[in-house]
């Protein structure tokens, strides 16, 4: 009996356990839109502040054995409309992967793309703006996601960023119920600083991105 | 029994690394072979852009289809604001019109500020006669929604000028002078090749 009960409490736990969001090295998601900052009646684009807005049954999960760089770039290509070279790429490419083949990948796939790598926080231009933040600036204000290398040995996608918060869309938990999207949320400063912990690398594609569900 | 004993223990092993394992991200970077090189490129600064879609049946060949893609090919406030929003054309059967718009009767069109607002929305039944009568209400939305203010600087680094479509109303006036233009030009055009074939002779 004692047993029985022991085994009842174990399962009781599993199942609890099983029922708790993951807040995976301290990236809480984003449960529901009530939570996020609102602006007066702005849409949720405008007050969410994410533009990388895939629907869960169009976002691609990571694939045979470790795609999630892979799984990104498909992402991206999806938002920015080019469903025949996601395809394409989706067939072509699994496995693991690292930014120098990442780009000369893109390169010869003879996509439009940018990318930086800025582990050190670099202000080339000298505006008091590191690059990195300027990259991920710039995907904002122009409407695009990017692939980011971001958490240990893993690759997801910037989905967009508010003042306070950074949005990412992670291609290891894809089947959020949400209708416009279930994306982990991390603080700004805690993401540049863990991003660049993870090598600094980032990329995008340079087509028009779609825009999310009309309001 | 021995053996029964090593396989169970083997099979819960097993069984304990598969659930262990489940939850885990699979690896996925591997370390990079050499260090890319620098370089910088212009990106283009394409933000606050509104966007077009037009949206087809699969395999569309009815005449409202073909009307549809001949008004934005052929009228002169579509092919403008073509030009200026980001246009898309699509399929019924891809993602975007299936996930957003799924009981839409296509064609349609629909044209969405830069916070995805719905400027104008027409569609299979319900659409203007002419491609004019389009862009006359495309027109009419986008002043009604957006008179004209002063170009408003964005608060934030990452946020984008907004970009609302000018369409011109054509005018008799500005199609006269462009006809009397085209009519001096084509005088002008007889009288030069009159001349060089007299010369020629």
């Amino acid at each position: 009996m004692g047993r029985c009960f022991l085994a009842a409490g174990a399962l009781l736990v599993l199942a609890s356990l099983a029922h708790t969001p993951k807040c995976l090295d301290g990236h809480c998601p984003v449960e529901n839109l009530s939570s996020l900052p609102r602006t007066g009646d702005m849409p949720v684009r405008a007050h969410t502040g994410i533009v990388l807005e895939l629907p869960p049954a169009v976002r691609t999960r990571n694939w045979g054995g470790g795609s999630c760089v892979h799984a990104s770039n498909v992402n991206l290509l999806k938002q920015m409309g080019q469903q025949e070279l996601a395809d394409w790429w989706r067939k072509n490419y699994s496995g693991g992967e690292y930014d120098t083949r990442l780009v000369s990948r893109l390169e010869a796939a003879g996509l439009k793309y940018a990318w930086i790598s800025d582990s050190r926080s670099h202000d080339s231009d000298g505006d008091g703006t590191a690059d990195g933040e300027e990259f991920f600036y710039w995907c904002m204000r122009t409407g695009r996601g990017a692939g980011i290398f971001y958490k240990p040995s893993h690759s997801i996608n910037f989905a967009g960023m508010d003042e306070q918060y950074v949005y990412l869309l992670d291609n290891n938990a894809t089947d959020y119920p949400e209708r416009v999207g279930y994306y982990e949320r991390v603080p700004r400063a805690d993401f540049f600083r863990r991003w660049r912990s993870y090598g600094g690398f980032a990329w995008t594609l340079i087509y028009d991105p779609l825009p999310g569900g009309p309001q | 029994m021995k053996s029964l004993s090593l396989v169970s223990c083997l099979l819960s092993a097993l069984a304990l690394a598969a659930v262990l394992l489940q939850d885990k991200p699979e690896p996925v970077l591997i370390e990079a072979a050499e260090p890319i090189a620098d370089r910088v490129m212009d990106l283009p600064e394409d933000g606050g852009r509104w966007s077009t879609i037009v949206v087809y049946p699969d395999g569309a060949k009815d005449i409202e289809s073909r009307a549809v893609a001949s008004w934005f090919a052929t009228e002169p406030r579509l092919q403008s604001l073509r030009a200026q929003t980001r246009f898309f054309e699509f399929p019924q059967t891809a993602w975007w019109p299936r996930s957003y718009l799924p009981n839409t009767p296509a064609p349609y069109v629909i044209v969405l500020d830069e916070n995805n607002r719905t400027i104008y929305h027409a569609y299979r039944g319900a659409l203007p006669a002419d491609g004019e009568s389009v862009a006359d209400e495309i027109q009419t939305r986008i002043a009604d929604c957006c008179p004209d203010v002063p170009d408003q600087k964005p608060q934030h680094e990452w946020q984008a000028r907004r970009k609302v479509p000018l369409l011109r109303p054509s005018s008799p006036a500005s199609d006269d002078l462009l006809s009397g233009l085209a009519a001096i030009a084509a005088i002008g055009g007889a009288a030069w090749f009159g001349w060089r074939s007299r010369e020629a002779a």
